[in-house]
């Protein structure tokens, strides 16, 4: 599978965070998240800028050429604008064909796994031969700068990932799942046709003294936490039945990169052998829908992936949403 | 009893000496992440807390009353 990504330049370290939050040490960030820093992206840089930096990696690394991609799936939730689709801009800017198609899709963290069932639709159906699948969010343009709950957590990123026939041959049958009975729990209230973007929104300080308004992110760490241990282990079981394959011949587990103690907790819960569960954000935090394939990069490029190995991903998050499958690297 | 306290103080990087059951936790550094750790500690002991349950707690004995 051929990935590229790509990071903004600007870090924001924990060194810079504990300044800004008394009682939270850089030990104590690094500790609980699993994060020593986390690329930001800068004012007038976009997801979509983000996003044309990881194709372009793409191409120049694997030799793929723009002019042979025939669908472009970029999956954001922070586009460049409400319309037009973003991916019509990566469209024309990266100089792949007029006569692709290309859509936007908005999904976080179980965004990925989504996409790779999009792209493999489109060309199981013979409907495309050449999918440029794109991840690409700045969660940090929506976080309040004290709101430590948030903003310890979510870095800046962009993926992107081709996918061919061949490529559609090493993936398995997917699981998802989705609860929107839980969409508060991760949620930026303003903005969209619900309610618009308020310029004066009051600061609302919560319990733990951070620190935003409802245009910024809102997330209930609890109940996140309670959904991804209540679904990971009915999706582990289901996605292997549907691939006819037990746990204890999957190779290597690639989880969307929450928080080193989300993914700890996991792991320990479902009795995953440590070798075998991924775990590598420490340098770039959440990137959302990029965190499975950027970790899958940086596998491949470590050596702890390779060809061959049976590996499970599975992404879960926002919406709630979640989605699993088994590939064969 | 000691044994939960134990457990507690360990999971939020505490020193068991004196902590108790009233002791409040504001005055330990209750924050995001210690709800985040009593939900897991709970779930090891086949327990579930919800988000609105864990920022209700006030002191250890609410811990100790939902986690055990």
């Amino acid at each position: 599978m051929k990935i590229a990504y790509s990071l903004p330049d600007a870090i924001l370290g924990n060194a810079e965070l504990a300044l800004l939050y008394p009682g939270w040490t850089e030990e104590k960030i690094l500790a609980k998240t699993g994060i020593v820093e986390r690329h930001v992206a800068g004012e007038s840089e976009t997801a979509t800028d983000l996003a044309i930096r990881a194709a372009s990696k793409l191409f120049e690394e694997y030799c793929v050429d723009p002019k042979a991609i025939d669908f472009v799936l970029l999956c954001t939730q922070s586009p460049d604008y409400k319309l037009p689709s973003s991916a019509c801009i990566i469209q024309d800017k990266l100089g792949i064909p007029t006569s692709a198609g290309a859509l936007d899709y908005n999904l976080g963290c179980s965004g990925f796994v989504y996409g790779l069932s999009l792209a493999k639709g489109l060309i199981s159906g013979d409907i495309a031969k050449s999918v440029l699948l794109l991840t690409a969010e700045t969660y940090t343009k929506y976080i309040h700068p004290m709101d430590k709950s948030v903003r310890t957590i979510f870095g800046d990123g962009a993926a992107a990932t081709f996918v061919d026939a061949e490529v559609c041959r090493s993936i398995g049958n997917f699981v998802f799942g989705t609860d929107g009975s839980g969409a508060t729990k991760l949620i930026v209230k303003t903005g969209g046709a619900r309610a618009p973007f308020d310029i004066g929104a009051p600061e609302e300080e919560d319990a733990s003294g951070n620190r935003r308004t409802k245009n910024n992110i809102s997330m209930s760490g609890p109940d996140i936490f309670n959904f991804t241990l209540d679904i990971v282990p009915k999706t582990m079981d289901e996605v292997c039945a549907r691939n006819c394959i037990s746990r204890d011949d999957i190779d290597l587990f690639i989880f969307h990169q929450a928080n080193r103690f989300m993914l700890d907790t996991i792991r320990k819960v479902n009795a995953i052998p440590r070798e075998k569960f991924y775990v590598d954000l420490e340098d770039v935090g959440n990137t959302v829908s990029s965190s499975i394939p950027i970790a899958m990069a940086r596998a491949e490029a470590r050596g702890v992936l390779k060809k061959g190995m049976k590996v499970m991903l599975m992404g879960f998050g926002v919406g709630l949403s979640w989605s699993a499958t088994i590939i064969n690297f | 009893m000691n044994e939960m306290i134990e457990k507690i103080a360990d999971v939020l990087d505490q020193d068991a000496t004196g902590l108790t059951a009233e002791t409040r936790l504001d005055e330990i550094g209750w924050d995001s992440m210690g709800m985040l750790s009593v939900i897991a500690l709970a779930k090891t002991n086949g327990r579930t807390i919800t988000g609105a349950q864990v920022r209700g707690f006030e002191t250890v004995g609410d811990i100790i009353n939902s986690a055990f």
